[in-house]
């Protein structure tokens, strides 16, 4: 058989590509010109275009990581499942119950103290490993070497018929990964997890012991509300190599010429395989708590390469930007954690905890002092305080022209809020009045506008919308989570609610004609905005976002028209 | 990892880039070694949803290999092509490793077929992806060279055109025509009814 000329084969192909899926037949009949092999070769090569889908989109590599995941998973299941209600030594095997960093875990009855233990097996294919064996009973050193609350505590350690296990403190409840899968933490807490963790690996640096692989996955929060470290599988024993033997051996063991460790999580020494010491779980502990309070990771980027570029050079947006009501004194807490040169990071755990301890002290008395802040919102409250911005704005108002009426006053700098390439619009202000969302074109020619939110007084914006559509007008909810939007284009039209901190976005309403300025109004969760002209009806419209659909109508003879600063919580 | 070793790869990889395909003859054994061993490691590793992307340990190991102050773009796309040939040939020997094994029977195999069901991606046959794109390779070179990249290096559609020279358009064009293209021959289907 006799290929068609490959050169012809693909043009056509590609061009089929360019047209829609029901004319593509009768084209590509046309431009094969009767030559009827050259028409099926095209054909049968678009069939299978069409079935392509995710055919080797993934890398091979990590597919068959993937798989020998999976088998590293299923390999113990097998002995696991022979095992239930046997003993091994003098473990009574009940159920499985998880899988961590180098196997998986059971649940077993330690028949000679009759209490419950988590027995974790090394699995067989990686038995057979001695440089693994050697790290399955390196964190079982390690950590039993250990006597902390907030480390998981190791009972036991052995080898019964070839396969190794160890015995530890079982615990009840979930890991910090699965906590923070519905976002960020309560501010308290997350600073009561991350004081705990830095307790544990104060007692661990101590004895010397580095954790190496501080993330998320192997924080257990227990149902008491304790935090206990996990896994001290590539625990780096004799960091500090004053009185221990054989440093080089230990860097060879746990290094492995492989990246461990998790890469979001690693410190910029750890992703150059630099030495470590303390400060590069003081580092991780900075990007896990960083994630607590913001719900997203301080270095991001589409491939892992961009990863590290982050890491080793890019400096995150601090916490406070991404969540307003977070504390200024912890993005400085933060910010010492995440130096990228150890030596100005913090050099113990001990004083990071302090920083800690102290930044919960003082939220404490804040809370305290702001107890009504926290009470349902009564309307004489709510009125009280929407009066009070709106007489806040007014002065501002009065001040600025005022301002503009005389000479501007020498301690009153304009500063412009962006200076982006392109068109900027709507200019809106957070109710805490330290962030802006705005429109803007992305410095592309053309009305593709979207939704962008920066802080005031930082160069970077984070983009909130991301359609081939106009995005515009935006309002905060008065508690700042929301930003609602007015999103036009042939088939995105309509009103839009978006997660300020960014987000799936959720359609409100099917209107699309309405204008500025949208405003929420409080307690009842309620998004209006002026209609334009266009229906003929000239009014105010109340969408209610939970309901996603229109509450109440009221009529208006005004007409909105361009953007003025206005309370955030006024009512219409 | 030594210096010295460092030093001499990042050179060689000049000298590659410059022409010099001896060079390449003395980089691939070092790469393969150093690149086998840390596929294997990070394997070992693995678990189901914490997946080492490809990228990330050839980055890894570029960085351990290269003496960082040489470091510049051309010579990492250059190096991340050397590491897709590689990786293909490790990835190629452990499937054929383990197709033997199947063969004599054992507990492993069995597994294996489990993993199959619970990660459906994964039973693209890669010994029959290998040996197709060989087929490819000899209809449109370029194309098998993009598959190469892409799907045994992990290299992106820009990292790939920085290394072939063309545009990622292109790139993006020959993975298109590449996919549908073994797919047929994966299977088994002939075109022209001949």
């Amino acid at each position: 058989m006799e290929r068609e000329p490959w050169g012809q084969v693909e043009q056509i192909f590609h061009a089929a590509l360019q047209v829609e899926e029901s004319r593509r037949g009768e084209l590509v009949t046309q431009w094969c010109a009767g030559d009827e092999d050259l028409r099926r070769e095209v054909e049968s090569l678009l069939a299978h275009h069409n079935e392509a889908g995710s055919f080797i989109e993934t890398p091979a590599f990590e597919r068959e990581a993937i798989a020998a995941g999976v088998r590293a998973i299923l390999a113990p299941a097998n002995p696991g499942r022979d095992l239930k209600k046997t003993l091994v030594a003098h473990y009574r095997i009940l159920d499985e119950i998880g899988i961590g960093g180098m196997g998986v875990v059971y649940k077993a009855e330690d028949t000679k103290l009759g209490r419950s233990v988590a027995l974790k097996f090394l699995p067989d294919h990686l038995a057979k490993d001695p440089a693994a064996v050697e790290r399955f009973r390196r964190e079982a050193r390690a950590a039993s070497a250990l006597n902390h609350s907030s480390i998981c505590t190791i009972h036991d350690v052995g080898n019964e018929g070839g396969r190794y296990y160890i015995a530890m403190e079982l615990l009840e409840g979930q890991t910090l990964r699965e906590a923070i899968l519905r976002g960020p933490l309560d501010l308290q807490r997350a600073l009561e997890i991350a004081i705990q963790i830095a307790d544990g690996l104060e007692a661990s640096h101590q004895k010397g012991i580095l954790h190496r692989d501080i993330k998320p996955a192997n924080l257990f929060l227990t149902t008491e509300g304790k935090t206990k470290i996990l896994d001290f599988g590539v625990a780096k024993m004799a960091f500090k190599t004053a009185d221990r033997a054989s440093p080089s051996v230990s860097t060879e063991l746990t290094s492995g010429h492989a990246v461990l460790g998790t890469l979001q999580y690693m410190s910029p020494e750890q992703v150059l395989g630099k030495p470590l010491d303390a400060p590069t779980d003081l580092f991780s502990l900075g990007v896990v708590l960083y994630e607590m309070t913001t719900g997203q990771h301080p270095f991001t980027g589409e491939t892992s390469g961009a990863i590290q570029n982050a890491i080793l050079h890019k400096k995150p947006l601090t916490a406070g930007k991404l969540n307003p009501e977070l504390p200024p004194e912890l993005d400085q807490v933060i910010s010492k954690a995440l130096e990228k040169d150890p030596e100005l990071r913090y050099q113990s755990a001990a004083e990071l905890r302090t920083d800690l301890k102290r930044l919960h002290r003082d939220r404490t008395s804040v809370d305290q002092l702001d107890v009504r802040k926290h009470k349902p919102k009564s309307r004489v409250y709510f009125w009280s305080s929407a009066t009070a911005v709106f007489a806040a704005f007014v002065l501002l108002g009065l001040y600025l022209i005022i301002r503009s009426a005389n000479t501007p006053a020498e301690n009153v700098n304009v500063v412009p809020l962006t200076s982006y390439p392109g068109a900027e619009q709507f200019p809106t202000f957070s109710p805490d009045g330290n962030e802006v969302a705005f429109a803007w074109t992305g410095g592309e020619y053309g009305l593709d506008f979207d939704l962008y939110r920066k802080q005031i007084g930082s160069e970077k914006a984070v983009r909130l919308t991301t359609t081939h559509a106009t995005s515009l007008a935006p309002a905060w909810s008065p508690d700042g989570r929301y930003i609602a939007y007015i999103r036009v284009g042939t088939d995105y039209s309509g009103l839009y609610l978006v997660p300020a901190l960014g987000g799936p976005e959720r359609k409100l309403s099917d209107v699309s004609n309405a204008v500025w300025p949208l405003r929420f109004r409080v307690g009842r969760l309620t998004v209006s905005g002026l209609l334009s002209p266009a229906p003929k009806i000239l009014g105010v419209r109340l969408w209610c976002p939970v309901h996603v659909s229109t509450c109440s109508t009221s009529r208006h003879s005004s007409h909105g028209s361009c953007l003025t600063p206005h309370p955030p919580a006024r009512l219409l | 990892m030594d210096e010295v070793l460092g030093h001499e790869i990042t050179q060689l990889l000049q000298a590659w880039r410059r022409g010099d395909e001896r060079a390449l003859e003395k980089l691939t054994p070092q790469v393969y070694r150093e690149l086998h061993l840390a596929a294997k490691h990070c394997m070992a590793r693995e678990r189901q949803g914490h997946t080492l992307q490809t990228t990330a340990l050839i980055s890894e190991l570029y960085l351990r290999l290269s003496d960082l102050k040489l470091i510049d773009w051309q010579n990492r796309a250059h190096f991340f092509a050397l590491c897709a040939r590689q990786m293909r040939r490790i990835l190629t020997d452990q499937a054929r490793a383990r197709q033997s094994h199947k063969r004599g029977g054992g507990v492993k195999p069995v597994l294996f077929d489990e993993a199959l069901m619970v990660a459906p991606e994964t039973s693209t046959d890669l010994l029959a992806v290998d040996d197709a794109l060989n087929r490819l390779a000899k209809v449109d070179e370029r194309k098998s060279r993009v598959v190469e990249m892409r799907f045994f290096g992990g290299l992106s559609v820009e990292e790939t055109a920085e290394v072939l020279k063309v545009s990622p358009e292109t790139v993006m064009r020959d993975w298109r025509l590449a996919k549908a293209w073994l797919l047929r021959e994966l299977s088994g289907e002939k075109p022209n009814g001949a």
